[in-house]
């Protein structure tokens, strides 16, 4: 297929193309999924918001690609990997010192993480861990460094590239910089609500299963 | 005169107070003399005992107001007292009221900097070890000024309307440089949100390495632009009363431009785009003091750091525990305060 763009997308180039279906992101393309449909193209908006709603898009989605027999042999591999995974996780947090705490990083620079209510938080929870930041007031807080020293998280997860943060001497500390447990992973793997998030929750299990 | 008195006594009584609370006051609320006591211990306890000691979080809370909020405290204190003073120096050098320490580029060339420097982190800190976006954003502002400065000075102008063409070379260097910074937000690798936040100004996750790093440009451009301050009060009766009294204007200009630049470089460098300090506190001292810039100076100093440090503890405990960056909190406080002045006064501190 051609590209169209990347987060910026050309309606012209799309127009050119006469596509059959639209399809589009509900959180991230809203408003421009709204134009297009506005001038009565042919759209659909998937918006999983759970991990357990990504077999009801991956249903609707083969059965608009005439396909159903595979979406429901997807959407079923899914939903029993889901629920091995949940269970295990699950045995995660029945550990007697409680859940893990778990610090997710966003960000390079900045103490960007997950507050509490998203599909990262939902991840971390599902592993069996708990996020440090699920008292926060916003859904991507930029999290004090005074309250990432007195939650003293176990285990961090950063999606970029941070090892300069974790030289400061003072974050020597943290239990989890302590005992290196200090994960980084691709973020396509935690923040897409599609298949891939399978992944990266079975990544989440490993790294606090090692907790136990 | 009294008035001044009663400003300064004020100001002496109210910096300790801000001081103690900027200490006290976070994720953990400790008792101020507690506080006292931890930030003592932590003074007179070697550095490498504080990081070694085990295991080393055994004193969290030492290490959160001997490592986080004393030098957050300093920062807020240098850099809200220089952006003052810078501010208070150009409104008297162009003799214009809505002068503040970006005018002359400093904020835009910072901004490409640290955009840059967010886009490349990894190799530059990789090759150098050092920090690439402070050290970007310091280089970007003192280019930007640079660039300003022989752009208005060189050419085919006359010496009469100088200070015009520094403002204007500046309006327009600044608007050429932050189209290179939407360009940076539009097709960099990075998450366009740091650098947004980086550009809202804030003292989050700087500790005693921004401090290091921000000093000796602070203390070198203030002592530059203090040593201006009787040419200063003779600037503002005029450049040609001033001509006439001793003052060579084009050398006062390139030294104040040159102390004004270091001190807002490395201010910027540190804490971001921090808006509205160097703005109204120069109006607010100047309302209490009057226009003799050997009290105006140090007086901004003094507000100015006292202010962002006061705006800091707010943005620390507003929204915990996440921050909001203290830009946001400066613009919030200042602006609305800034038009009650203006409606009080009719504008009556502004110079003409």
């Amino acid at each position: 297929l051609p590209k169209v763009g990347d987060l910026n997308l050309s309606e012209e180039r799309i127009a050119a193309l006469r596509p059959d279906l639209i399809v589009g992101d509900l959180s991230l393309e809203r408003p421009f999924l709204q134009r297009l449909e506005r001038l009565g193209w042919p759209v659909l908006a998937v918006g999983p918001k759970r991990a357990e709603d990504i077999p009801q898009a991956m249903l609707l989605l083969a059965r608009v690609a005439g396909d159903l027999d595979a979406g429901l042999r997807e959407a079923a591999r899914f939903k029993g990997r889901l629920a091995k995974l949940a269970a295990e996780g699950a045995q995660n947090a029945r550990r007697p010192a409680g859940r893990t705490r778990v610090f997710l990083l966003l960000d390079p620079d900045q103490l960007y993480t997950t507050g509490p209510g998203t599909f990262l938080d939902e991840l971390i929870t599902l592993a069996g861990g708990r996020n440090v930041a699920d008292q926060a007031k916003t859904l991507w807080p930029l999290f004090s460094e005074e309250a990432l020293l007195l939650a003293d998280p176990q285990v961090i997860v950063t999606t970029a590239p941070s090892a300069a943060l974790f030289q400061k001497p003072r974050w020597q500390g943290i239990s989890a910089v302590r005992a290196g447990k200090v994960y980084q992973v691709d973020p396509d793997l935690l923040s897409r609500p599609g298949p891939r998030v399978l992944d990266g929750l079975a990544f989440l299990i490993s790294t606090l299963r090692e907790q136990r | 005169m009294n008035r001044r008195w009663w400003f300064f006594a004020v100001l002496l009584l109210l910096l300790p107070v801000v001081a103690v609370a900027a200490i006290s006051v976070g994720q953990v609320t400790l008792p101020p003399l507690d506080a006292a006591h931890l930030l003592w211990r932590s003074l007179t306890t070697p550095q490498e005992a504080l990081s070694a000691a085990n295991p080393p979080l055994a004193a969290p809370l030492l290490l959160i107001v001997h490592d986080l909020r004393l030098p957050r405290l300093l920062l807020a204190l240098m850099v809200g007292g220089g952006l003052a003073v810078s501010g208070t120096a150009l409104q008297a050098l162009f003799r214009n009221p809505m002068a503040d320490p970006y005018v002359l580029g400093v904020s835009a060339g910072a901004a490409l900097g640290a955009a840059a420097g967010m886009m490349l982190q990894a190799p530059l800190a990789f090759h150098t070890g050092l920090p690439a976006v402070p050290v970007l954003a310091f280089l970007g502002a003192v280019g930007a000024t640079a660039l300003v400065y022989a752009l208005a000075r060189g050419g085919r102008g006359r010496e009469a309307g100088r200070g015009t063409r520094l403002l204007l070379a500046g309006i327009a260097v600044s608007a050429f440089l932050s189209a290179g910074v939407s360009l940076l937000l539009l097709f960099g690798t990075q998450n366009p949100g740091t650098v947004v936040v980086w550009l809202m100004g804030g003292l989050a996750g700087r500790g005693w390495e921004s401090v290091q790093l921000a000093w000796p440009y602070l203390a070198f451009g203030l002592l530059v632009v203090g040593w201006c301050a009787r040419d200063l009060n003779l600037l503002v009766t005029g450049e040609e009363t001033a001509f006439h009294l001793g003052v060579d204007p084009g050398r006062l200009e390139t030294l104040v431009v040159f102390g004004v630049t270091l001190i807002t470089a490395a201010s910027v460098a540190v804490s971001g785009l921090i808006g509205f300090v160097g703005l109204i506190v120069p109006h607010l001292v100047r309302f209490f003091t009057g226009p003799d810039h050997r009290f105006l100076l140090p007086g901004a100093f003094l507000l100015g750091g006292t202010f962002l440090a006061a705006a800091d503890i707010l943005s620390r405990v507003v929204l915990a525990p996440a921050e909001l960056p203290v830009g946001i909190v400066t613009a919030l406080a200042g602006g609305p305060f800034f038009l009650y002045l203006l409606y009080r006064a009719g504008g009556a501190s502004a110079h003409e």
